[in-house]
């Protein structure tokens, strides 16, 4: 079973790689997707492979000609490796409403790149209107166009089926792992369950799905640490590596997440009883709560209460992205929230193309010895 | 000194009823309602819910210098410096109840339209959260090609028709079809006349420069809807009107005429006016004034609002911002555009650089200067850098004006 993680965690370290595999195996077209809530399932259902572009390490330089240096490190990173070749193998891009950053990185890039096949996905934003779901179902339906003409291939109701039921596992799959961590956090590492995290944003899923399966009994059973002191929530878009690393090696175990690349992924599920784009439409009119979907009751606070309450966690971390707006106005709230509950919530600040970690660590650390 | 005029007389009056009504608002009678600068106000003027802005607030407090004191609130309560200033502003003046004016009064409810960014959605989640009130969003779907999409303006006239009776549970008021009708003209009638008023500034020399404007804008802004904002344009565009018949140049022998694309730097308002001056430089044109020009079709008033209040042009695609820019060049016969890189506004600067290579590709390309800085948080603005670009600018400018 080791060899089955290890399948994981090596896709992981090589995503490009395993992209291009699927692509030489199956000659299909790769849809690279900017975060978040992208309905993977049409693109599936089209025959295509959609790989999530989170950014990355990277240093920039020909995306400052586009960008100032106050766009979050994501839409910077993406730009970069577009202009570096690193997403030669990806053959159309999808730009969603998430937040300005990207809404206007879209425009951006349609100049940059002009050649490059690109769709948007604006979002309806007013998820409480009556009107959002018909808006989002046409918005679908011009999806599935520009994908048949890009792939060739028209994700009909039936093969949109098969990839709502295909990812509505992928979803269960996910929750359970979630769920090992929380309740078996001897389990598996922070390094080890974010790398299956990584490598659920680009594998296909039905190969994903069928090798998970076969790993979560064991990983169940699986004791590889002692049982941690300290339990910790982590709340944000992205929790790099590092940030893991030093969480670890300071005795804190990570036991659920509230991240944007991460468990907010693999909330809800698609009814497969209803007509699948209605179905789909209204999976993303139900998710949240989250910094990007508008929410008039600030839910946050409250949910990672009760997610500290349910994975008997002892604190908060808050992971912000720099420059990320929604994340930053969600936070004075949070903390509010979370003061008032007693939970203890540590801020910290992080860029995707930060090379030193040391302020970090200190930080990190003043807070582990506090909860202890 | 001369005395001031009839229009500036009514400005000031105007102004110190908007800001000083609400306090003593029959509150029954007539809700407060705090709204984004480019919402869909009729509405609310037809059921008398008095409107307040807390971006025009944040405008106000920039130009009288308060803006780091209450971000600095704000930031303390936990938000961060990243975030856009107008919104660090508001929050550090509710809760600590400063303002250069009379504060604004607190609201009953909020109407929320992300036609500008979608900062404000963010914004007005903690808002509602903090007063505890109802919130309603009007989402108008950002537009990445030439035109609007049908299923987007169907969905936006949608919620047009779900805000009616939202607004009346909120008011208790019965809201009355033919007096809703009776304001979209009169704001339409506004639209017109302050379109007008921005288009006096082709003649050579204009009568009045964009750091006029931007104060002439508080009723379009404000009291659009309203009869006293209609009649105030009125007055100014007579007076305009006269001095251009009696050959007045906004700024004494103009010889360079530019544009401004951005949200002003409310706190450098004097400074930039008067180092312009000295280059006999005037900006002759704004994009941001330009955005208040909403003209409705009152024979088709609901889908036309949809269609205008999505087709803001920050809320539309590179190109057609582009299309935009490159048809004032010719119309206002300018020399130059200045562009504002705003910190505080992602959607205005997000593109900008894009931006300013497109126009650069056209025939009727001019010079373009691109400045740091930020609409109310100086903290993020250089005085010294923005005049020393600006002087090398206008050696361009001479220098293209000698050859």
């Amino acid at each position: 079973m080791e060899q089955y993680l290890d399948y994981f965690l090596d896709a992981a370290a090589n995503p490009v790689k395993e992209i291009n595999r699927w692509k030489e195996e199956q000659k299909g077209s790769v849809i690279g997707c900017l975060p978040i809530y992208i309905p993977e399932e049409i693109i599936d259902a089209a025959g295509a492979l959609p790989v999530y572009l989170w950014g990355g390490k990277t240093e920039i330089d020909r995306a400052n000609a586009h960008l100032q240096g106050f766009a979050c490190s994501i839409v910077r990173a993406v730009l970069e490796y577009e202009f570096k070749g690193t997403y030669d193998m990806v053959d159309g891009f999808v730009f969603p409403s998430t937040c300005d950053h990207i809404q206007n990185t879209s425009d951006i890039w349609a100049k940059a790149f002009s050649h490059r096949p690109k769709f948007d996905l604006v979002y309806p934003a007013n998820r409480q209107s009556n009107y959002a779901e018909q808006y989002l179902t046409e918005l679908y339906r011009e999806f599935i166009s520009w994908l048949e003409v890009l792939t060739g291939s028209k994700a009909d109701d039936d093969a949109l089926l098969e990839s709502i039921k295909k990812y509505n596992l992928h979803r269960r799959l996910m929750s359970e792992l979630s769920e090992i961590r929380a309740k078996s956090p001897q389990s598996l590492t922070g390094r080890e369950m974010s790398g299956l995290v990584k490598a659920s944003l680009f594998l296909p899923k039905d190969e994903y799905n069928s090798r998970l399966i076969e790993l979560l009994p064991w990983l169940w059973e699986r004791r590889i640490r002692e049982k941690p002191k300290t339990r910790l929530v982590l709340t944000g878009i992205l929790a790099e590596q590092e940030i893991i690393d030093i969480i670890e090696e300071l005795g804190g175990c990570i036991v659920a997440d509230d991240l944007a690349r991460g468990a907010r992924l693999h909330r809800n599920q698609v009814d497969e009883s209803i007509e699948p784009l209605a179905a789909l439409a209204r999976r993303h009119l139900s998710l949240g709560p989250c910094s990007t979907l508008f929410d008039p009751g600030k839910g946050r606070g409250p949910y990672l209460e009760s997610l500290c309450r349910e994975t008997e966690a002892d604190a908060v971390i808050f992971i912000n992205m720099k420059f990320c707006e929604p994340e930053e106005f969600d936070y004075p709230v949070i903390k509010t929230d979370l003061e008032k509950a007693g939970i203890p919530l540590l801020f910290i600040e992080v860029e995707q193309q930060m090379t030193s970690y040391g302020q970090l660590r200190t930080r990190l650390q003043a807070f582990m010895e506090m909860l202890a | 000194m001369a005395a001031i005029s009839k229009s500036e007389e009514m400005l000031l009056t105007l102004l110190v009823m908007n800001y000083g009504l609400p306090k003593q608002a029959d509150r029954k009678e007539n809700p407060v309602a705090w709204c984004t600068s480019i919402a869909p106000v009729e509405f609310l003027r037809a059921l008398d819910v008095l409107p307040l802005y807390p971006e025009n607030h944040g405008a106000i407090i920039g130009a009288k210098k308060m803006g780091v004191e209450l971000a600095e609130v704000a930031e303390e309560a936990g938000y961060s410096t990243d975030i856009c200033s107008y919104a660090r502003v508001d929050i550090g003046q509710v809760m600590t109840g400063k303002s250069p004016v009379y504060g604004l009064a607190k609201p009953d409810f909020l109407v929320c339209c992300n036609n500008i960014c979608n900062t404000v959605i963010k914004w007005y989640e903690n808002l509602a959260r903090y007063f505890d009130v109802p919130l309603f969003l009007i989402d108008t779907p950002f537009n990445h090609g030439l035109k609007n999409s049908e299923s987007s303006i169907n969905y936006v006239e949608g919620q047009f028709r779900e805000f009616i009776p939202w607004l009346e549970k909120v008011t208790g008021k019965e809201f009355n079809m033919e007096r809703f009708m009776e304001v979209a003209r009169i704001s339409t009638e506004t639209s017109r006349l302050w379109r007008e008023i921005m288009e006096l500034a082709k003649h050579r020399p204009a009568p009045f420069t964009a750091f006029d404007s931007f104060r002439y804008m508080a009723p379009v802004v404000t009291m659009r809807g309203t009869p006293e904002a209609l009649e105030y344009y009125r007055l100014l565009k007579e007076e305009l009107q006269q001095r251009i018949r009696d050959g007045v140049s906004a700024v004494p022998e103009e010889k360079y005429r530019l544009m401004f694309n951005g949200i002003p730097v409310w706190y450098e308002m004097r400074r930039m006016s008067q180092l312009l001056a000295r280059y006999k430089a005037n900006f002759v044109c704004s994009s941001y004034t330009n955005a208040w020009i909403l003209q409705f079709d009152c024979d088709n008033l609901m889908r036309s609002m949809a269609e205008i209040y999505t087709s803001i042009l920050i809320n539309q695609s590179l190109d057609r911002k582009a299309a935009n820019y490159e048809n004032l060049v010719d119309d206002f016969s300018l020399h130059g555009i200045v562009h504002h890189s705003n910190r505080s506004c992602k959607p205005y600067c997000f593109g900008l650089y894009d931006l300013s290579r497109m126009s650069q590709a056209r025939p009727n390309a001019v010079p373009e200067l691109i400045f740091d800085g930020d609409q109310t948080d100086p903290r993020n603005f250089s005085w010294a850098q923005f005049e020393n670009r600006f002087q090398s600018f206008m050696e361009t400018l001479a220098l293209n004006a000698a050859g």
